[in-house]
């Protein structure tokens, strides 16, 4: 592929319960320079904590949007200012895009919608409420934020969304649908969102639950290269897929894995030999829906900082993107599973 | 270039729940609205919606379990449909990969509904929660049809099947899919009658897009669903294209959450990247699906935004909505219109836009009132803009 069509990772933006900010943020995550253990261990749930609004999103705007839509706002303010681009300048050519991926998106804001309407009468739902109880309202509210007059997406995929998200984000790029691209996932701790995982029969291996949002600015080479900005990563391939019939691990879902691996590398011209490490990130493990671990050296995300839904995917991928800890360059893939018979997969060359 | 083809059709819709009885309905003129069931409308500011009539026999006949998700029983039958026109059968799709890219707007609310009234009478059953999630809505047409491949679901409201269908329109130009059934879905929801009436954007009676007098949307449900594939593989295969899909275009207004850009600028840069994408011209578009939701300001911001495209040549391409027949199903709306789309091309006809009487001077081009008409057609452009402000341009060609 010609350097100028590269698609590069450029920035990013994170809001987590173990830090919020730009590439230090991630790095600080990747050297587990924060404490989860404890959680880990006793199954809670760690939401997102000394989070300052108004201090990434300035005063005005904020009071009526959800906290997913906020930590996705956010964590693409952060992204934006990491990429060294610039946050409110429309440039009315839609060149810029967003992809947001969630799995259970402001299902509170919509629950509680609906309660005034049950409660009170719909007379006393709140009108100016209504426009973010569509599961695109968070990405909608970053455009009208930043000017983002590109395409607008919002992908679900289970708890593979964020991954997805960045996937569409690279096929968009490519494709030529903008220069760059605000993608990530995003999901809120609520009891629609845990739920999902505790009503099944089966046991719910140790995991714990956490939420947040992450945001990578995706570029092609010659958009960034304009303004001397550097990748952090190559996005080389991406592609997810639904096996049906598989609940975790069999042979037909781990050809299915493998056969997805294996495209991904032969759309980039790298082989699955050739992976350094893997960064994955997986649905809470029930007992029928168990996978293993993928071959090789693999960094088990969701273990570590626990299922957050559509946030795990893009959160695998900061990982990937500030990890000190690889020899470079290297070729990593960052995974997402959902345990219920669907995969993504990106690969990414770190220079 | 890979030429991407639509082989197979499937709507389930307010005036029918098959693609030809949908069809007759439109080119008749025929109306889908009635009184709303599906809750109690107790303190409710309007009555009326179009609601999908008939989906337990449907889905009974289908053999389809009658406690899942409503929207995944409309989007089920219609893919069912669909397959079958493409002659896509049980082994031919095990030997394939098939995708799955669908759109909503509220995915499985109704799910979330009977939850919370359940919550508020302190009792009662509920379906499982694990469909609420509108990624289970493609997931669970997957297993069911046995289909493996890609599988996304696009929620970018109204325009959400024009996102999906280019999605999968992508997704088979890369050679990641050998067929993607696209489309989209919504099921009649509390929420969104209740929104729209809030915001005082839901018509009290008809839905009259464009005409002077127009008062708002009237809410809908429905599924429309297309098999898309490469023209290589489906000639391969013996199928027959039903049309040819052109490409796409997508933008946003950046501009508010519920009101579109006055000027239409934005959707006037999606039909613009949508035409650029398909290497079509401006005199080529025949005919123009609209997005026409009757409300004031999107239809006179569509109108802006079309003369802002065509310039003059605007006047001289008929515009109509469907909505003014089966009113606004909210995610599943791009995605019948797409149908609708497809069957002009075939039929060589455009549906009517319905309820209109009094022309509005902003809104003045060719709205095909009342009547539908025979007419060449080439080339058809459906257009749809959403929530946030999401807009999306589809062009389509007669094969």
């Amino acid at each position: 592929m010609a350097a100028d069509n590269e698609i590069w990772i450029t920035g990013l933006g994170l809001v987590s319960a173990f830090g919020t900010g730009g590439r230090e943020a991630g790095s600080n995550l990747s050297a587990h320079n924060v404490s989860v253990r404890s959680a880990a261990a006793h199954g809670e749930s760690l939401p997102v904590s000394s989070f300052d609004k108004h201090a990434i999103l300035g005063q005005k705007g904020l009071r009526l949007l959800s906290a997913g839509t906020l930590y996705f706002m956010a964590a693409s303010r952060l992204a934006l200012t990491d990429a060294g681009l610039e946050t409110t300048n429309r440039k009315g050519d839609s060149s810029r895009g967003i992809v947001a991926g969630t799995f259970t998106a402001n299902a509170n804001l919509v629950a509680d919608f609906d309660r005034t309407t049950l409660r009170e009468g719909p007379a006393a739902v709140n009108p100016s409420l209504f426009a973010q109880t569509v599961w695109n309202g968070t990405s909608s509210q970053c455009a009208i934020r930043f000017g983002f007059d590109g395409p607008n997406i919002t992908a679900s995929s289970g708890t593979n969304s964020g991954l997805d998200a960045l996937i569409v984000a690279f096929r968009q790029l490519e494709c030529g649908a903008a220069e760059i691209f605000l993608a990530g996932g995003y999901e809120e701790l609520t009891p629609f969102f845990t739920g999902l995982f505790n009503g099944e029969a089966g046991t719910t291996t140790p995991s714990f639950f956490s939420e947040g949002a992450a945001v990578l600015v995706m570029e092609k080479a010659a958009s960034a290269q304009e303004r001397a900005a550097e990748p952090l990563a190559i996005v080389r391939g991406g592609r997810s897929g639904f096996m049906p019939g598989t609940v975790g691990e069999s042979e037909a879902y781990h050809d299915f894995r493998n056969g997805l691996i294996a495209d991904t590398c032969r759309d980039a011209g790298a082989r699955p030999e050739t992976i350094g490490r893997t960064w994955w990130a997986h649905a809470p493990q029930k007992s029928e829906a168990r996978l293993n671990k993928p071959a090789g050296n693999c960094v088990d995300v969701v273990s570590a900082f626990g299922c957050s839904g559509g946030h795990s995917g893009a959160l695998a991928c900061v990982l990937a993107v500030t990890s000190s800890s690889i020899k470079r360059p290297s070729t990593d893939l960052v995974m997402a599973e959902d345990g219920l018979g669907r995969a993504a997969a990106l690969l990414l060359e770190l220079p | 270039m890979t030429r991407i083809v639509v082989t197979g059709l499937g709507a389930v819709s307010p005036i029918g729940l098959n693609t030809a009885t949908f069809w007759e309905g439109l080119l008749a003129g025929r109306c889908g609205y009635g009184e709303v069931t599906a809750f109690d409308l107790t303190g409710q500011r309007t009555r009326i919606g179009c609601e999908v009539r008939g989906l337990d026999l449907l889905s009974t006949r289908l053999g389809l379990d009658l406690q899942s998700g409503r929207a995944f029983q409309m989007a089920l039958a219609a893919a069912i449909e669909a397959l079958n026109q493409a002659g896509l059968h049980e082994e031919s799709i095990l030997s394939r990969t098939i995708g799955v890219c669908l759109g909503t707007t509220m995915g499985e609310i109704r799910i979330l509904e009977e939850y919370l009234e359940a919550e508020a009478r302190r009792s009662g059953e509920v379906r499982s929660f694990d469909q609420y999630p509108c990624s289970s809505i493609p997931m669970n047409m997957a297993s069911a049809l046995r289909l493996k491949g890609p599988n996304l679901m696009i929620p970018t409201a109204c325009a959400a099947g024009n996102y999906a269908i280019g999605m999968g329109y992508d997704l088979l130009r890369r050679g990641e899919a050998d067929v993607m059934v696209v489309g989209g879905v919504d099921p009649y929801s509390r929420v969104a009658h209740s929104g729209f009436n809030r915001m005082m954007a839901v018509s009290p009676d008809v839905c009259r897009p464009f005409d002077a007098h127009r008062k708002g949307i009237i809410p809908g449900e429905g599924a429309g669903i297309l098999v898309m594939e490469t023209e290589t593989h489906a000639l391969a295969r013996g199928a027959a294209p039903l049309a040819r899909i052109r490409g796409y275009g997508l933008s946003s207004d950046a501009h508010h959450m519920t009101d579109p850009d006055p000027e239409g600028s934005g959707l006037a840069r999606a039909i613009d990247r949508a035409m650029s994408a398909s290497g079509a011209k401006p005199g080529e578009i025949a005919y123009i699906s609209a997005h026409g939701t009757g409300t004031r300001a999107n239809d006179q911001a569509e109108t802006q935004a079309l003369k802002t495209y065509f310039g003059k040549r605007a006047y001289d391409i008929p515009v109509s909505s469907i909505k003014s027949m089966i009113g606004h199903t909210m995610g599943a709306a791009s995605a019948l219109e797409a149908v609708a789309s497809v069957m002009c091309l075939q039929a060589q006809r455009i549906p009517p836009t319905m309820n209109y009487q009094d022309p509005d001077p902003l809104c003045d081009l060719d709205v095909v009132p009342n009547t539908s008409r025979n007419l060449p057609v080439r080339n058809v452009m459906s257009v749809s803009m959403a929530f946030g402000g999401n807009n999306s341009c589809l062009i389509l060609e007669k094969v």
